[in-house]
């Protein structure tokens, strides 16, 4: 089950407002660029609350592009920021408590792993994706928009449950604007909120013990047809006088076998099948 | 009625996926799980105030880790990605963990008592460079040096506060110090001109720079002494420069070692241990110590000879610091703890006996704790030869893990010896009273009567069954013995019962020496596979190992005795080793022969017997194989050519090449090779059909599946759009070089990982369009003889079942393909093998959180489709959907992770059902896997108990039946 929330996409410019704390919302704020400095005198003032560790560490980000000394190339670097939602963790039933801190957050399938914050939020940095990227993605930075464009795979794992990979479109002219979709129902998500599709149960649960499966055993249906003909046969054994009469008209006769053994049984048989 | 019933029942049964599937009550039962670290390279203890005695160690396989200082267990663990390397540990605010990692540019803060990542700041990126970190505690500040900036990060949340750069470009920053009380932060640098560069830091501005020029210019780093002595050597590396903090200005003294040491010699290196007030000058025997008396005048203390670690100094209390210095001494260590500025004292002077399978000490780290007398006791922990992590306390030994076992290099495995007559090698012969007390105790359990004191009595019961960790051979297959190759060189023999080592080896050919000072262990063989001989060989592999990374670099080949666990042979070789060719063929002592193929294109035939030269004599022309030049984009194909005739020698052979495909390197870069394993067994060449059709397989061992992208592509995912990407597949016969198939998905790039076997080859990759990871199959069928259904040409004869198969000719194949959506991104695909091949397959996949999943191969079969017909289904082929499913229940490795996961080995059991599976990385995991589940066994659930019950129940009912007809007839006869 995943829930949106509310959308929040916040252009760069609007930062600026921000110090007004009452308006802040940060749930999972997609990609943004570093390129205004207004916010450097505000970090001073504000509280180190880990409420707003996102907003601390965005603003972290706009402090380095605010430096000077760095190239516009390098400045251009940006964070995937989400949050991640596992609904009564610690609860599962499994023997292994559900732990926060080992949950992985993996891009691009492991070029950056990161791990969650206690409250759930991670931060993908791209500079250090950049790094690795090589020559190629810098040049292209450099000559292009100074973002690099494209679309990223977020993955989420978490023992225990099972997260959709999610898909996030940086758009190269405005690196604001990003779109993210859960790639397992292809559905749109309007702000990067990640929550398990279901939770996994990685062991058979253990049918109670019912009598009936006793029986459905080899061992059971063999001790079940050995009952039947113990307790079942002598019932029928008692109408085989009346077949018998029936059939021949025999007397008893003291002392004298009336039947060959087969013979008796033969009858019985054909009595149920009478009776049937 | 009944044809259809039956049917109907075979539908059923063939619609029922075996799914690996596991109760909770059974886990450890077959499994076992080991959790590791690595080799550590720092180690910060907290022991302080502290409950929990631990120690937070970061290792080579980029673990934090936090370990238990009585036991050695985990606290916890984090493994971070495979590229964030980290490069400094340290502690803030006496809770948090500060870790520095990824070349700088990642700071995170993690929570002592329990791993919680607590913040994580991102540093600007830039050339990766020296990082040096600093915790202030005083200011709860934390300064980072990285690329010429200097960042200072709040420690309580993680904030970048400011930000200075430097412009120390082609400065090569040395140290990074705060004198004590002050405010100010000193960089100190060199420069490539033998200058030495001072930047004061206060407060995020930059308070002066001043350039020192030293004549003699600097070899080395600089070693820090106090908050206001540096030391450094000079160029000649005779003479020792001494640098001193005065009013924010360095001033230089040069020391001649020769006035220190008159008898000096060889090139002195100072050891980058922090010892406060001093420093040590390491020679090529000894270690000389030397202290900073005052301004300038420096003053030798000690001279220690065959010294193999010092541990940075500790602080005992605010004035007094120690260190600690371990000296090997035959098997024994020395470990001995000196106080920093009395140097003719002990403070502790320890001699431990060590086993000699851990080789020499590498590190130690220090840390004290207070007697009952108030008095220092001192505790350390040593990094070994063979990356094991020792704690030594009171001269013993407190605990040892074997963390080289993070590092696996390759993994073979041997047979365990077989039951002799006579030797009891069985710890614990059960009676039969035992046996049964055992199985009442099962029957109660099953039938839902057994109390909880009985629950945990059957659990005990049934991890330590019968015998699992027994050193004999079973009839079942299923106890060997794993043959583990490690990167610090050391060889471990991993029981498959419970994983417990059986014998370890350091390798004396993998370890550092004068000759070799980076041996590195690249492949393991098996060598011998005693068969006939088995009571009298013992089986062994064959480790090689090389002198470097390079191509030409010298090999040496050891060979140990897998039973014993010890060296029989160690050779050096006098070529260098590039591909090695396990042959089909064996001695008379039943040693494989092995090609070994060097730089030079050729071919060494081994053991160097005539026996085995003979043996081959045949064959010569028969050896192909093929080389991958994923540089080049070349794909060639070799043969064996003639004899070598320029070294007399009866064992080598020139090579010639057969065939090449160039690929285009403009719009094809190889990116995978995948081939059939060589020891892989197929049962039939047969497929039969639901509709009463044969299909034959292609199962020539000779093809190579290999994966090429675009150039543009080979970066990660959202390197490239979808319309610059593409991904090709070939089939190629590695014979002839003849491309059997290909095929192109466009907008679809790497990684690729893949896998072969019998005719199919199953691969993953990402589809950039759907922007999800995609797995194929292609599946190659032999139409040459798809002719022979006929059931009279059979009779008669008229069949080219047995006509010889040349690979040159043109062989006609058909392939089948089809492509399926598969949710995560993989870090490696296997195939389950068993003993004949017979049992249907599982492709175990290893994700990228570190969990094997198995998945059945009939989810990969090309001739699935939406509706299948009625004769599809009886078949058993699953109606296609568009991605693979996930079933949780089929995670081999269930609610575990095999952390920093690097690959899967699948060994067959002699049980045809069974395979063993043994995924490795930081983390081992094994198990047993039954892909069509145990058909041909007693599952461990099947209950003896209930077996004896029904007998005696029907035993029971025989008699009363009897009594009763008894009693009828007579009743019979006197009526």
């Amino acid at each position: 089950m995943v829930e949106i929330l509310r959308a929040t996409l916040q252009k760069q410019r609007n930062f600026q407002g921000l110090k007004n704390q009452n308006r802040v919302h940060f749930d999972g704020v997609g990609v943004r660029r570093q390129s205004c400095c207004a916010a450097m005198a505000w970090i001073h003032r504000s509280g180190t609350s880990l409420l707003f560790l996102p907003l601390l560490l965005f603003f972290s980000r706009l402090l380095l592009s605010t430096d000077a000394a760095l190239s516009s190339r390098q400045g251009d670097g940006y964070t995937i920021a989400g949050r991640v939602k596992i609904p009564s963790i610690g609860t599962k039933g499994y023997g292994i408590p559900g732990k926060i801190s080992n949950v992985k957050v993996i891009l691009n399938g492991g070029q950056v792993v990161t791990f969650l914050r206690p409250d759930g939020y991670f931060s993908l940095s791209l500079f250090v994706l950049d790094l690795y990227e090589g020559i190629l993605i810098w040049n292209f930075v450099s000559h292009s928009h100074k973002v690099p464009p494209g679309t990223h795979l977020i993955e989420v794992y978490a023992i225990g449950y099972f997260f959709s990979p999610v898909r996030v479109d940086v758009s190269a002219r405005n690196p604001s604007k990003v779109q993210a979709a859960l790639t397992e129902t292809r559905r749109g998500l309007s702000e990067l909120i990640l929550e398990p599709l279901r939770e996994e149960q990685y062991y058979e649960v253990r049918e109670p013990f019912s009598p009936m499966s006793l029986v459905k055993s080899p061992m059971g249906l063999m001790v079940g047809f050995m009952l039947i003909v113990v307790f079942l046969m002598p019932k029928l054994m008692e109408n085989m006088g009346n077949i018998l009469r029936r059939c021949g008209g025999h007397k008893k006769k003291r002392g004298a076998k009336v039947f060959p053994h087969w013979r008796a049984y033969y009858l019985v048989l054909q009595g149920i099948s009478r009776q049937v | 009625m009944a044809i259809r019933v039956s049917l109907l029942l075979i539908t059923l049964l063939a619609s029922t996926l075996p799914s690996f599937s596991l109760y909770e009550d059974q886990v450890g039962l077959v499994d076992w799980h080991q959790q590791y670290i690595g080799k550590p390279k720092c180690a910060v203890f907290h022991t302080q105030k502290a409950g929990r005695k631990r120690v937070i160690v970061a290792t080579e396989e980029n673990v934090v880790a936090s370990v238990d200082l009585r036991h050695g267990e985990l606290f916890w663990r984090h493994v971070l990605g495979e590229k964030d390397v980290i490069d400094h540990l340290d502690m803030a605010l006496g809770k948090y963990v500060i870790t520095l990692s990824s070349g700088g540019s990642i700071l995170r803060a993690w929570n002592l008592p329990d791993g919680q990542m607590v913040w994580e700041s991102f540093l600007t990126a830039g050339k990766p460079s020296k990082t040096l970190l600093l915790v202030a505690e005083k200011e709860s500040l934390i300064f980072v040096y990285r690329d010429g900036h200097l960042h200072a990060v709040s420690s309580i949340d993680g904030s970048i506060l400011w930000n200075l750069d430097l412009a120390t470009e082609s400065v090569e920053v040395q140290q990074l110090f705060q004198p004590d009380g002050g405010d100010v932060l000193y960089v100190v640098g060199l420069s490539s001109l033998s200058q030495l560069h001072t930047y004061q830091v206060g407060n995020g501005e930059l308070l002066s720079h001043d350039v020192v020029k030293d004549s003699g210019g600097f070899s080395g780093g600089i070693a820090l002494v106090s908050s206001e002595t540096l030391v450094g050597l000079d160029a000649t590396k005779s003479n020792l420069i001494c640098l001193t903090l005065k009013d924010g200005k360095l001033s230089s003294q040069v020391v001649s070692i020769h006035d220190l040491v008159p008898d000096f010699s060889g090139p002195a290196v100072i050891l980058p241990s922090k010892l406060e007030g001093g420093f040590a000058l390491k020679f090529s025997t000894y270690v000389l110590f030397i202290r900073a008396v005052s301004e300038g005048i420096l003053k030798l203390v000690g001279r220690v000879e065959n010294a193999a670690a010092i541990s940075g100094s500790l602080a005992l209390t605010d004035e007094s610091q120690a260190f600690g210095l371990v000296q090997h001494d035959g098997s024994k260590i020395n470990l001995v703890v000196k106080h920093a500025n009395d140097w003719e004292n002990d403070l502790l002077k320890e001699t431990i006996e060590m086993e000699p399978h851990h080789g020499l000490v590498e590190k130690v780290f220090l840390n004290n704790y207070f007697r009952t007398d108030r008095s220092n006791g001192f505790r350390a922990l040593v990094v070994m030869e063979d990356h094991s992590l020792l704690l030594l306390q009171q001269g013993k030994i407190v605990w040892s893990r074997e963390d080289g076992l993070a590092s696996i290099v390759d993994v073979s495995t041997s047979e365990l010896p077989l039951q002799k007559e006579g030797v009891s090698v069985a710890k614990v012969e059960h009676t039969l009273l035992e046996w049964l007390q055992g199985h009442i105790l099962k029957l109660k359990g099953t039938l839902m009567l057994a109390g909880p004191e009985d629950v945990a009595a059957i659990q005990t019961l049934r991890l330590k069954s019968s015998g699992r960790s027994k050193m004999t051979r079973d009839r079942n297959g299923f106890r060997k013995l794993l043959i583990v190759l490690t990167k610090g060189g050391k060889l471990y023999a991993l029981h498959t019962g419970d994983g417990h080592v059986v014998w370890s080896l350091l390798l004396p050919s993998l370890r550092k020496s004068d000759v070799c000072q980076h041996p590195i262990a690249v492949f393991m063989y098996q060598w011998q596979v005693p068969h006939h001989h088995v009571l009298d060989e013992n089986p062994s592999v064959v480790i090689i190992g090389k002198c470097g990374l390079g191509i030409d670099d010298p090999v040496v080949l050891s060979f140990v005795d897998t039973f014993s666990g010890n060296l029989i042979e160690s050779s050096s070789l006098g070529h260098s080793i590039v591909h090695v060719i396990p042959l089909p063929h064996t001695d008379s002592a039943e040693r494989r022969l092995h090609l070994m193929i060097d730089s030079n294109k050729q071919a060494h035939l081994y053991p160097k017997t005539p026996e085995a030269s003979l043996i081959f004599q045949n064959d010569v022309q028969n050896v192909y194989w093929y080389s991958v030049n994923i540089d080049n984009g070349i794909i060639s194909g070799h043969a064996l050519d003639r004899k070598c005739v320029v070294e007399e020698d009866d064992f080598c052979f020139t090579t010639r090449q057969l065939w090449s495909i160039v690929f285009p390197v403009d719009s094809e870069k190889i990116i995978a090779a995948t081939a059939r394993k060589s020891n892989e067994v197929v049962h039939t060449q047969a497929k039969s059909m639901g509709d009463r059709d044969v299909k034959y397989k292609y199962v020539s061992k000779n093809i190579l599946f290999v994966a090429t992208v675009a150039p543009k592509a080979t970066g990660g995912v959202g390197s490239v759009g979808p319309d610059e990407s593409w991904l090709v597949v070939y089939l190629i016969d590695t014979v002839t070089g003849r491309i059997l198939h290909r095929m192109t998905h466009l907008g679809s790039q790497g990684p690729v990982h893949a896998v072969f076997s019998e005719n199919w080859v199953v691969y993953h990759y990402f589809n950039l369009r759907a922007h999800r990871y995609e797995m194929s199959v292609i599946e190659i069928y032999d139409e040459s003889r798809a002719e022979n259904k006929d059931i009279w040409k059979l009779i008669v004869g008229k069949h080219n079942l047995t006509s010889a198969v040349s690979v040159y000719s043109r062989p006609e194949v058909v392939t089948m393909s089809q492509s399926y959506f598969f949710t995560h991104s993989v870090k490696t695909i296997e195939v389950t093998s068993t003993a004949k091949g017979i049992t249907s397959k599982q492709l175990l996949i290893g994700t990228s959180g570190d969990q094997v999943l198995a998945l059945d191969k009939r989810y990969l079969d090309p001739r699935r489709s939406t509706n299948p017909t009625q004769a599809e289904r009886e078949e058993g082929i699953i109606p296609l959907t568009d991605s693979l499913p996930i079933i949780s229940q089929s995670y081999v490795t269930h609610a575990l992770k095999v952390e920093g996961l690097r690959d899967i080995i699948t060994v067959p059991a002699k049980l045809e059902s069974t395979t063993l599976v043994f995924a490795y990385g930081v983390d081992l995991f094994f198990t047993h896997l039954a892909p069509s589940r145990t058909y041909d066994s007693l599952t461990e659930d099947f209950s003896y108990a209930l077996l004896l019950l029904t007998i005696v129940v029907l035993v029971a009912a025989i008699f009363a039946t009897w009594i009763l007809s008894e009693r009828k007839e007579l009743r019979d006869k006197w009526r």
